[in-house]
């Protein structure tokens, strides 16, 4: 069922209104206002299939999912109007309440309720052996557990710590801790590899599960796991879980009857969250905003292809780039302060070798294919973020790729904003032509008070050597005006990457970068 | 003679305090003098500043006592090993043969405000018709009970680099295997708000490499400290369980030392340490005080132009003063000096004033090339120097950027260095 659904939900698009259909009832207007859109969408696919070049094949493919959608909205049309079964009863707290969304089909219901029980209600069939789920843990698993479950940094342990249980800084292990080995299938069908859930085969969970076993010791390497043996499997610390119902207690509250009204006599504020530090300074609307980034609709492509048959052409947009970003941002971080995680930190990126970061585990097949000349450029990484397996078949970053070009060229447009740019004025060499930028003529033809530019570059002097010297802060003199002005505009505006120049460059504004230009430019003549 | 001197001086000064346009100051007297006290990262600065911009139009002289200035800046990587004790001093000679600045090696220990002059503990008396006090920190008398200045050999504060540094060097390489450095951490507002921190990092990295069971026990007045959160983390990181930190809520705030016995008293608690640093709390230095132009333990100044509320020709720099969000560091002072010098030259020659922009950034070192770093950008207010934007190091930063951020320090004291003393 699940792998039906998984076909049906990308076809819904943007009709998020099923989605959320659990509270409601769907109405007749509804249902045929969306085979009318079907059937436009479907005239105007078959326009596009006649103009475009693209090949026969995948305009079949696209005819075939809109047309099986098509039938299946039919049928639940028909099925409804005769009171059929798929249709489960309208929620009766939502009955009319907001006139939103449709009672959920119990498709829908079951490919959401994924639940496996201790008992193991709600295991699908399926079967995997501890060889398999080696090779699948490898895979998948390995760049944050270790290959044999260990646990890489601080990412989670999952096998050993047994009779650790009661020291001070306990070892919490499938094998020493976790109670049900149904726990362990329904996490690791729901919830991973981290960031690409529910990517795995049924079978391939099962053979995950049978090596985690494995790797506790609980069974032996000729162990298959299957829906029909699994209840027998025993974990060792089943008998450390009891329900603890002393009155005092969670349990106890939580299974009393709730207070949902004036269950105060008095609100007040005692401490403001910003007193208490607990307050983040910045990033907390990033954060939001990424929380509410959409995952990249499978049916996209079919719009964006038709409308931009050369989307590499066109530059990215860096803003929208910032919200494809959410999709890395479980592994990589990029920007101040942005260190490496399951994937390797992505500041200057731009000209950098790949696996060229010290420090950083890659993968065999990525250390390869750096050492044999790749650099990380706009055509590479739109290549690599396409399909990563295509430029390193083995390389650890499990990632389905961005099919849409465009998304692509926003992300690569919001990475390049974090390599040096212009990326042809190195920091150290103060003689590279600096031509690629997009800064306003205007503010380069401003010319600067030389008398003002000596007063403020007093303020560059406290780290900057006036000799020359550049150990560890680079050199300033001899820079050309332009140069000059496009570097001290590129760490106002961000895109230069130093916290320190950002912050002197933010205040200044273009007559007194002119002017710092200005007298700079006096001083080589 | 002096009498004479001094009878002319104050004639000439009491006739050009009647003029109104400053620029001719000057004319009363020929060249206008500007004295500056304190040769460190505020004096230092001025003093090179307005010597360098006024080709010979102001007549410079820097009271300084000390021929080697040692910078209280990267004392502390002194301390864990990554500098000597030369790579922190320096002398005034490119300051008084490059810019003709009269560089005097003698105390300043009164201000005739009236009369205009600077008097010596050598005897005699300097002129001034702009007055720079630079003259950094002293310590409050009686702030940590049991501990006056004739305890500083025993229990060394090392807040003033040099000799006292020297001497914590030697007494944290003389502690017993598996013995115990003491620190007490001075209430704010104080010199270097990262500098304790960074200290006992520098020792716990000496301890780790040569002492390893040695233990840092900190006795802190203060709730919060600069960069905690990067400090605490390192300390986790680099040197688990070497470092103890008792604040306030458990009597960091109520301690006595009694350097005979050495040992260190925290409410009530009586420990017996081997190292015992005192870092008392701080007043401007003593020279604010005797030209009368503090208020309570700071001299309060105009964030425009760095002059005091008390005397428009005098004006304080650094770690002296009271200017509202910088904090006292030597990079604040050289900013404010800059700020100073062109005010103060324009005050003398009607050169362009513009308008006052301040910065700071301050570095630390964790453990080998484990730097982190806090930086801000200001601005002159009526009411006093206010903070613009800022910035700080985040924890968890790769090894490649803090490595990054040591080096950058380096370079920064290879700026600032030749900035001052050119």
């Amino acid at each position: 069922m699940s792998k039906s659904l998984s076909l049906f939900l990308p076809a819904l698009g943007g009709t998020a209104l099923i989605l959320g259909a659990a509270y409601g009832v769907m109405s007749r207007d509804h249902g045929q206002a969306e085979i009318e859109m079907l059937e436009r969408r479907m005239d105007a696919i078959a326009e596009r299939a006649d103009r475009a070049q693209d090949d026969a094949a995948e305009k079949a493919r696209l005819s075939q999912e809109l047309e099986a959608r098509l039938a299946e909205t039919r049928a639940n049309m028909s099925l409804q109007a005769s009171g059929g079964a798929p249709l489960t009863e309208p929620a009766p707290l939502a009955d009319g309440a907001y006139g939103l969304g449709r009672a959920a089909h119990e498709a829908e219901i079951s490919a959401w309720d994924v639940d496996i029980l201790p008992d193991g209600r709600g295991l699908p069939e399926g079967r995997g052996d501890v060889w398999t789920g080696e090779e699948v843990f490898a895979e998948a698993c390995a760049s944050c557990h270790g290959d044999f479950a260990e646990g890489v940094d601080n990412w989670p342990v999952l096998a050993g710590g047994f009779d650790t249980l009661a020291d001070e800084d306990p070892v919490k292990t499938v094998g020493s801790y976790w109670p049900y080995l149904s726990t362990v299938w329904d996490y690791v069908h729901r919830s991973m590899p981290f960031g690409a859930a529910q990517t795995l085969s049924d079978d391939e969970v099962y053979a995950i599960v049978a090596y985690i076993l494995y790797s506790n010791d609980l069974v032996d390497d000729d162990f298959e796991l299957s829906h029909e043996n699994f209840t027998e499997v025993a974990l060792p610390n089943a008998g450390g879980f009891v329900i603890d119902d002393r009155p005092e207690l969670e349990y106890s509250a939580w299974s009393a009857e709730p207070c949902m009204e004036n269950c105060k006599d008095s609100v007040e504020i005692t401490m403001r969250a910003s007193v208490l530090n607990v307050t983040p300074d910045d990033g907390a609307g990033e954060m939001e905003e990424a929380a509410h980034t959409p995952e990249p609709a499978a049916a996209a492509p079919i719009e964006t292809a038709a409308l931009n048959p050369d989307p590499m052409a066109a530059q990215g947009d860096a803003s929208a780039g910032e919200r494809a970003f959410g999709q890395c941002k479980g592994c990589h971080q990029v920007g101040q302060g942005a260190a490496n995680r399951v994937g390797p930190h992505l500041n200057l990126l731009f000209g950098r070798k790949a696996a060229g970061l010290e420090g950083f585990r890659y993968s065999e097949s990525l250390e390869r294919s750096g050492a044999s000349g790749l650099e990380w450029h706009a055509d590479t990484l739109d290549t690599f973020l396409e399909n990563p397996k295509a430029i390193a078949s083995g390389t650890r970053m499990s990632f389905r790729g961005i099919p849409d070009a465009e998304e692509r060229a926003d992300l690569i447009a919001y990475l390049r904003s974090f390599s040096d740019n212009p990326a042809d004025i190195p920091e150290a060499d103060p003689t590279a032509a600096g031509t690629d930028h997009d800064l306003d003529p205007a503010i380069l033809a401003l010319t600067g008070d030389p008398e003002y530019g000596e007063y403020l570059s007093s303020e560059c002097t406290t780290c900057h050597q006036a000799s020359g010297g550049d150990d560890g802060i680079p050199s300033i003199v001899l820079w050309p005006e332009e140069d000059f002005v496009v570097a001290m505009h590129a760490y106002k505006n961000q895109q230069r990457n130093h916290p320190v120049m950002q912050m002197i460059a933010g205040r200044l504004n273009d007559e007194e970068i002119a002017a710092l230009a200005a007298y700079f430019h006096r001083l080589e003549q | 003679m002096k009498l004479d001197r001094r009878t002319f001086l104050g004639a000439t000064a009491a006739t050009a305090a009647t003029l109104s346009a400053p620029m001719v100051l000057g004319a009363g007297h020929g060249t206008p003098r500007v004295v500056v006290v304190g040769g460190g990262a505020g004096g230092a600065t001025a003093a090179r500043y307005i010597a360098k911009d006024s080709d010979g139009a102001i007549n410079v002289t820097l009271i300084e006592p000390t021929r080697t200035y040692y910078t209280c800046f990267f004392s502390n990587l002194y301390i864990g090993g990554f500098k000597n004790v030369s790579d922190i001093g320096h002398s005034y000679g490119t300051l008084a043969s490059e810019y003709g600045i009269n560089v005097v090696h003698d105390w300043a220990i009164g201000v005739d405000r009236d009369a205009k002059t600077v008097t010596l503990a050598g005897g005699g008396s300097v002129p001034y018709d702009k007055l720079i006090l630079s003259p950094g920190i002293d310590f409050v008398d009686g702030a940590v009970e049991g501990w006056d200045l004739s305890a500083q050999n025993a229990m060394p504060h090392a807040y003033k680099a040099g000799s006292q540094s020297e001497l914590l060097k030697a007494q944290l390489m003389a502690m017993p295997a598996g013995g115990v450095y003491a620190m007490v951490a001075p209430p704010n507002p104080f010199r270097c708000p990262p500098g304790p921190y960074e200290r006992v990092s520098m020792v716990a990295h000496y301890l780790k490499e040569n002492n390893p069971t040695a233990k840092i026990l900190i006795a802190d007045p203060k709730e919060k400290f600069s960069k905690q959160g990067l400090f605490e983390e390192g300390w986790a990181n680099h040197y688990d369980g070497m470092i103890e930190r008792v604040g306030p809520d458990f009597g960091g705030d109520a301690v006595s030392v009694d350097p005979g016995a050495m040992t260190l008293t925290i409410d009530g608690e009586v420990n017996k340490v081997d190292v015992c640093n005192v870092i008392p709390a701080m007043k401007a230095g003593r020279i604010a005080e005797l030209a009368g132009v503090t208020d309570g333990r700071w001299a309060p100044v105009n964030a425009a132009d760095m002059s005091t509320k008390a005397d428009a020709d005098i004006y304080v720099l650094g770690d002296a003063s009271s200017q509202g969000d910088m904090p006292k560091s030597g990079f604040s002072a050289n900013s404010q000096a800059k700020v100073c010098a062109n005010a103060v030259r324009g005050a003398l020659t009607g050169s362009r004033v513009f308008p006052a922009k301040f910065s700071n950034t301050c570095w630390s070192l964790i453990e080998t090339n484990d730097g982190v770093k806090v930086g801000a950008t200001y601005e002159a207010t009526p009411e006093k120097i206010a903070k613009v934007d800022g910035f700080i190091s985040a924890t968890g930063e790769s090894a490649e950027v803090r490595k990054a951020t040591y080096e950058e320090s380096e370079g920064w004291y290879a700026g600032i260095t030749a900035d001052m003393f050119g």
